[in-house]
């Protein structure tokens, strides 16, 4: 394996055995949303089930499928293991983490969750940030969508 | 000495990023190309010892700068068999394929025209036609390539008088490398009245242009893909054109008097009308020392070495397991090697290439609609120049099977 920063064991790990990976359709009960990137060609479909509970909307199951760079799988697939259980509350937290810290614009690392960490290879390739908000935008706007 | 070791000690940047641990293979000269230390003196010179306003002043400095512009200007035509009262001075073949659409060709287009173009065409040769379609009410065809990339021309013979305004095709594609043979289908449009217009951008560095051989209306290319600086490049138009054509950009250096409306104004005569506001002296002057540079070169030879060295560099590709090379042999002469892994992501290609310190190109290149005509949604392409050798490929290969073995599922 070559040395690279960018493709830590963590990245490749979650590309060749990615959790929460669907092959087809997601069920009736899961909403969902798609980002993509023509420039690419990557095109990836995130479904999330919301839960109502008493006193609030918690994530009771989360997937995500579709085609695109291990940059792009990878986060996908750390993404849904880094918000699978949070209520909407605490996933926008981590959504919006995640897009500063891409951009080198968070100051505190450490209330990025452990699972996203090896994205931060990311952080010095710009044309890969792209790549890494995919996922994360689509799950922004099913978080968005069951706010409303 | 190699031709390519001599051709490559003329490119100061390879001396200064190469070294025994950090290689620099760059295989993206389909994108921009390096600068030869001449030009580079050549505007650093223009800014140190020449600048001054063009075709404004009266003073010795303002005249020698315009002398130093127009100088250019004629370098410029005859390099690509022109005469200096046809180029117009433009910020690079985007630009000037714009003003030859919309101001060159869209004001005559009549509502129910066609314009063809190429299904191989660059972005900056597709959009400019597509919207004068839809601000004309005329209609975009697309000629079709064939497996080998060549134009499927459809039969002039059943074309009416005035069903086709425009035929704009480029020479050479930035994805296939494939050259087109525009010169049968520019003298066909020209026996059916319809305007031609040709992107030279791609074929400027390895062809030799003569407008007058080719016979188009107006051509384009940009001075940064032949080893000249960015922001400069050319629009030739006919001198019927240059007569007819609007001026795209309004402002100073181009009028000849303000009326009391838009309509009762009116514009030098000649190139200078297209050329409003502050010349760019230095972009002129190296893309003069450009032309300078690659008519010094041993052109045949170096053509000879960057086509061998292309097909070699297919060829090797092709023998990878999982690598798939786009087009054919006759295509990779052009030094343009456009190719996908099986299961491998052309981004992923790119950055291992990257981590080794090769410099090749993923994604659509600027060409979707041929990218999706070819079933691809993405693509790896290396493009070769005359600094380039067989090291280059050596290092390309090594990194195309460490990516391969990286991401084996």
């Amino acid at each position: 394996m070559s040395n690279t920063d960018l493709y830590k064991a963590e990245l490749l790990k979650h590309f060749k055995a990615p959790q929460n990976k669907h092959q087809g359709k997601f069920p009736d009960d899961m909403q969902t949303a798609r980002g993509s990137n023509p420039q690419c060609g990557d095109d990836v479909e995130v479904g999330v089930k919301f839960s109502k509970g008493s006193d609030y909307t918690h994530i009771s199951a989360i997937g995500f499928r579709g085609r695109g760079c291990s940059v792009c799988l990878a986060a996908a697939s750390m993404m849904t293991v880094a918000v699978d259980g949070k209520d909407i509350a605490g996933a926008t937290e981590i959504s919006n983490r995640i897009k500063l810290w891409i951009d080198n614009a968070l100051e505190n690392e450490q209330c990025i969750p452990e699972v996203l960490l090896p994205l931060s290879a990311v952080k010095n390739h710009p044309a890969r940030k792209k790549c890494v908000m995919l996922s994360f935008n689509a799950l922004q706007t099913l978080l968005d969508a069951e706010r409303e | 000495m190699t031709l390519t070791t001599s051709a490559k000690e003329a490119f100061p940047i390879f001396s200064r990023l190469e070294s025994a641990n950090t290689p620099f293979h760059y295989l993206d000269n389909a994108a921009t190309t390096h600068k030869p230390q001449c030009v580079i003196d050549a505007i650093s010179n223009a800014y140190a010892s020449d600048y001054g306003p063009v075709a404004r002043g009266l003073y010795p400095l303002a005249e020698s700068a315009t002398r130093r512009y127009e100088t250019a200007r004629e370098k410029v035509a005859e390099f690509i068999g022109a005469t200096p009262d046809t180029v117009i001075f433009t910020s690079g073949t985007t630009s000037s394929l714009n003003m030859a659409a919309d101001h060159g060709v869209k004001p005559f287009v009549e509502p129910g025209q066609e314009i063809w173009v190429g299904q191989a065409e660059h972005h900056a040769n597709y959009l400019p036609w597509l919207r004068v379609c839809e601000q004309t009410g005329a209609t975009l065809k697309i000629i079709e390539i064939d497996k080998e990339g060549k134009l499927v021309v459809p039969s002039f013979d059943a074309v009416a008088s005035g069903q086709v305004a425009c035929i704009a095709l480029s020479l050479v594609s930035n994805v296939l490398g494939c050259y087109s043979d525009v010169v049968s289908v520019i003298k066909q449009a020209k026996a059916h009245g319809i305007v031609t217009v040709v992107d030279a951008a791609q074929a400027v560095v390895s062809k030799v242009i003569d407008v007058s051989q080719i016979g188009c209306d107006f051509l384009a290319f940009s001075a940064h893909k032949m080893f000249g600086p960015t922001g400069i490049g050319i629009l030739y138009a006919s001198s019927e054109h240059i007569e007819r054509m609007h001026p795209m950009l309004l402002g100073g250096g181009m009028v000849d008097c303000i009326g009391s409306s838009y309509s009762d104004s009116s514009w030098v005569s000649g190139v200078q009308g297209f050329e409003a506001g502050s010349p760019n002296l230095a972009g002129a002057i190296g893309l003069q020392a450009a032309v300078e540079f690659i008519e010094g070169l041993e052109r045949q030879k170096l053509k000879d070495h960057v086509s061998q060295l292309a097909i070699n560099c297919a060829l090797n590709i092709r023998s990878l397991d999982g690598y798939e090379v786009i087009g054919t042999e006759e295509n990779w002469r052009s030094g343009i090697v456009t190719f996908v892994h099986d299961t491998v992501h052309p981004h992923d290609i790119a950055q291992v290439c990257a981590d080794y310190g090769v410099a090749i190109r993923a994604g659509h290149h600027c060409a979707q609609p041929l990218i999706q005509a070819l079933g691809y949604v993405a693509t790896a392409r290396a493009s070769i120049s005359i600094y380039n050798d067989h090291r280059d490929i050596d290092a390309l290969i090594h990194s195309l099977k460490e990516a391969a073995e990286m991401f084996a599922l």
